[in-house]
């Protein structure tokens, strides 16, 4: 898929062999047609099983500390099985359970809530839009969130709220709430969540809760561009396999020169985007959130560029619900607009540089 | 000797031997330093160059045997990156060490290697590039200046076009016909021509920016030594395209000059009105800035990767596209930032009209050197394997 692996991170072997396997799973598991089945089959929006294989390779424990029976690998290993999956377009909650609900638990040192975390059947739910809505104390929270990623089914909630006035980031058995799906264009598991004067767990509150929410909210959108990323990087191989195979006007169509150019044209984009995906990385350390924003506002333009020209290149049969691409647009529009727009990031990127 | 003792030491070489005059960003043609007999230089770039050539670190990577510098990649990595440290300008900038010099120490004869690179080390001899002619503009390989030999030597008779620095150069490597019944990329060599042969003249051409460092050459009867071929006889497309590809990465430099320099965003912070949160008063221009700025960061990252993944022969093309594409644009966004007065053509007032001169001068920057179009063609091609079409 990517002829240029990332090279000089920090992954161990171990990491990488992590990788195959997850490659292994999600075309075992019939990616990209797997998203379809699950829209049309799956009360939750999830591939259950895809997500258990996915579970049982190790990938909620991968960031996770080794004292609390993680693998303590490198928040980049996580990073990029995103994209891994981003390649397949597959419906699990694998940016909510293998890199922001880890990367809490770790940074909280909680093993108790870390060993609770690892024996979870289903998997946790988590929203950090809602600290203006949800309000309350620890013994009773009330209030309704939006858009909550993979609410339905979870077991726990982790929900940013305002607890005796401060802000928090709060854990709320998911039993305890009601709830309803409330389906993006990309047919994924997001809810409401009404919570009534329900009991939670505090984890963290105060500034240290805004750091920690800033800090989910840079990983997360790591995790976003790594997906659309790969979604990209598939959508541009159909596409080029396409322009190799479909005949019109008696000529392999790839032969036209308009054509070439604007795929070629699509490819150096691509490049750019591996590129800031792999410095993001690289440079993570060093400022999480400027790296965090740039990269999930440029590789979010890409994305959706290269989209856009490998639907174009495909004609009709791009439109249509059977073929895959729709599902990639889909999926790579609604990452683009949530956790920051483009627009968003780059106005306060710019403001960040002094102009 | 470890990465670390190796920059403590090009560390205290560079402080030691880098004039102060050349730690700061180059704005104009005659801030570079070119070499060869006939150039200008100052005191401080003859010594900054002279110092530089001792240790080969003008060719960092070229053996020692031919004065070069020796390094592995990571060791120049080292060097480039405490050069940068302290803003010191190149050296040395010539085509005998961006193009000619890989394709010698690659084809050359032992004989030519010697007689050649210890001087292109040292800024001795300043070479230019014959490719393009009046009929060979991006199909190069319809080139018809031809050299027939005659007892020992080879017998040139033609004319190159955009040979640039030709007027400043002593050497040219030239693309001629030896052969013109084979097939057009057939019947191709690479000679190796002394400027000051009888029947050579130089014309410089006046560019759209005033700029006159591109030049007509013309070959009449030109006797050429055979010891000058470089590689095979009538098997010099191969060599002409690794060159190519030399150039085009040289080309991809041209986005990174604009990262040396300041960011186009803190320029328009230093010159332009804001608001009161330190905005840019005009919202279009600001996002135009930022949206080039991260684009710009893009590339740079894509070149990182490609470099740290050892080596991007292929991507050439990409670097070429991108990183003149990136500066043409740059140059758009520098004369919206400076206003009416970018326009100003010469004088103090507008500093010798030096912002209009490289924007018109960067139009240039997608032709050359293989326009954006041919280097569309060989990604579409080359890269991604589309099929070719029939056209020849």
């Amino acid at each position: 898929m990517n002829d240029l692996a990332f090279p000089n991170l920090s992954q161990s072997e171990d990491g990488a062999s992590f990788m195959e396997v997850l490659s292994r799973i999600r075309d075992g598991h019939g990616a990209i047609s797997l998203q379809r089945k699950v829209r049309d089959e799956s009360a939750h929006r999830i591939a259950t099983s895809t997500w258990e294989a996915i579970r049982e390779q190790g990938w909620t424990a991968a960031i996770l500390p080794e004292a609390h029976g993680g693998l303590d690998q490198p928040l980049e290993t996580v990073i990029l099985g995103a994209r891994a999956l981003g390649v397949g377009c597959i419906p699990v909650p694998f940016t909510t359970n293998c890199v922001m609900v880890p990367r809490l638990l770790a940074a909280l040192d909680h093993g108790e809530a870390s060993e609770a975390f690892l024996a979870t059947g289903s998997w946790w739910g988590v929203d950090l839009t809602c600290a203006d809505s949800i309000i309350g104390t620890c013994d009773a929270l009330t209030g309704t969130t939006r858009l909550s990623a993979d609410a339905m089914g979870a077991e726990q909630l982790v929900l940013a709220a305002t607890i005796n006035g401060n802000i928090a980031l709060v854990m709320v058995d998911a039993n305890a709430a009601d709830m309803e799906l409330r389906e993006l264009a990309d047919r994924r598991n997001r809810a409401q969540v009404r919570l009534d004067a329900v009991q939670c767990e505090v984890l963290v509150e105060g500034a240290r809760a805004g750091e920690l929410i800033a800090d989910l909210e840079a990983v997360s959108r790591l995790a976003d561009a790594a997906e659309m990323l790969g979604m990209a990087e598939m959508s541009f191989s159909m596409a080029i396999d396409y322009l190799k195979t479909r005949r019109q006007f008696g000529a392999i169509i790839g032969t036209f020169q308009a054509l070439q150019h604007r795929a070629a044209r699509a490819f150096c984009e691509l490049e750019c985007a591996r590129g800031i995906m792999w410095s993001s990385l690289l440079d993570g350390a060093r400022d999480l959130d400027e790296a965090a924003m740039l990269c999930k506002a440029e590789i979010g333009r890409i994305a959706c560029h290269v989209l856009a020209e490998s639907f174009q290149f495909h004609g009709g049969i791009a439109m249509t619900d059977e073929f895959d691409l729709g599902l990639l647009l889909k999926r790579v529009r609604v990452l683009d607009a949530l956790n920051g727009t483009q627009s968003e990031l780059q106005n306060r990127l710019a403001a960040r540089w002094g102009y | 000797m470890t990465d670390e003792t190796l920059r403590a030491e090009m560390r205290a070489y560079i402080e030691a031997h880098c004039p102060a005059s050349l730690r700061t960003p180059m704005l104009t043609y005659e801030d570079r330093a070119y070499g060869g007999t006939k150039s200008t230089m100052n005191a401080d770039q003859r010594a900054w160059l002279s110092a530089m050539a001792d240790r080969g670190w003008t060719a960092p990577t070229w053996p020692k045997e031919y004065g070069g510098g020796g390094l592995s990649d990571r060791e120049t990595g080292i060097l480039r990156e405490e050069m940068a440290r302290i803003q010191a300008r190149p050296p040395l900038e010539e085509y005998g060490l961006s193009m000619l010099g890989p394709a010698l120490l690659k084809h050359g004869t032992e004989e030519q290697k010697r007689e050649h690179l210890p001087k292109i080390v040292r800024g001795e001899r300043r070479w230019c590039q014959g490719y393009s002619e009046p009929g060979a503009g991006s199909d190069l390989a319809s080139l018809s200046t031809a050299a027939r030999i005659d007892g020992e030597d080879f017998i040139v008779d033609g004319t190159k076009i955009w040979t640039s620095h030709a007027h400043r150069a002593d050497w040219i490597f030239c693309l001629v016909r030896t052969d013109k019944d084979a097939p057009k990329h057939k019947g191709i060599s690479v000679l190796l021509i002394d400027l000051t042969s009888p029947g050579v003249s130089v014309r410089p051409i006046q560019l759209i920016s005033g700029h006159g460092h591109f030049c007509e050459t013309r070959f009449e009867d030109v006797r050429v030594p055979k010891g000058n071929l470089l590689g095979p006889l009538n098997d010099g497309w191969e060599i002409a395209k690794f060159i190519l590809v030399q150039e085009r990465q040289m080309y991809g430099d041209h986005a990174k000059r604009g990262v040396e320099a300041k960011s186009l965003g803190q320029l328009a912070a230093d010159t332009l009105p804001r608001d009161e949160h330190g905005r840019l008063k005009d919202p279009m221009l600001r996002a135009d800035i930022l949206r080039l700025e991260l684009r710009t960061k893009g590339f740079e990252a894509a070149r990182a990767r490609l470099r740290a993944a050892g080596g991007a022969a292929g991507m050439a093309p990409f670097l070429k596209l991108y990183g003149t594409e990136l500066n043409k644009e740059r140059q758009d966004i520098l004369m919206q930032i400076g206003g009416p007065a970018s326009y100003g053509w010469d004088g103090p007032a507008f500093d010798d009209g030096q912002v209009v001169k490289n924007w018109l001068r960067s139009r240039g920057n997608s032709i050359e050197g293989g326009t954006s179009e041919i280097q569309l063609n060989l990604l579409a091609q080359r890269v991604l394997k589309l099929p070719k079409d029939k056209r020849e």
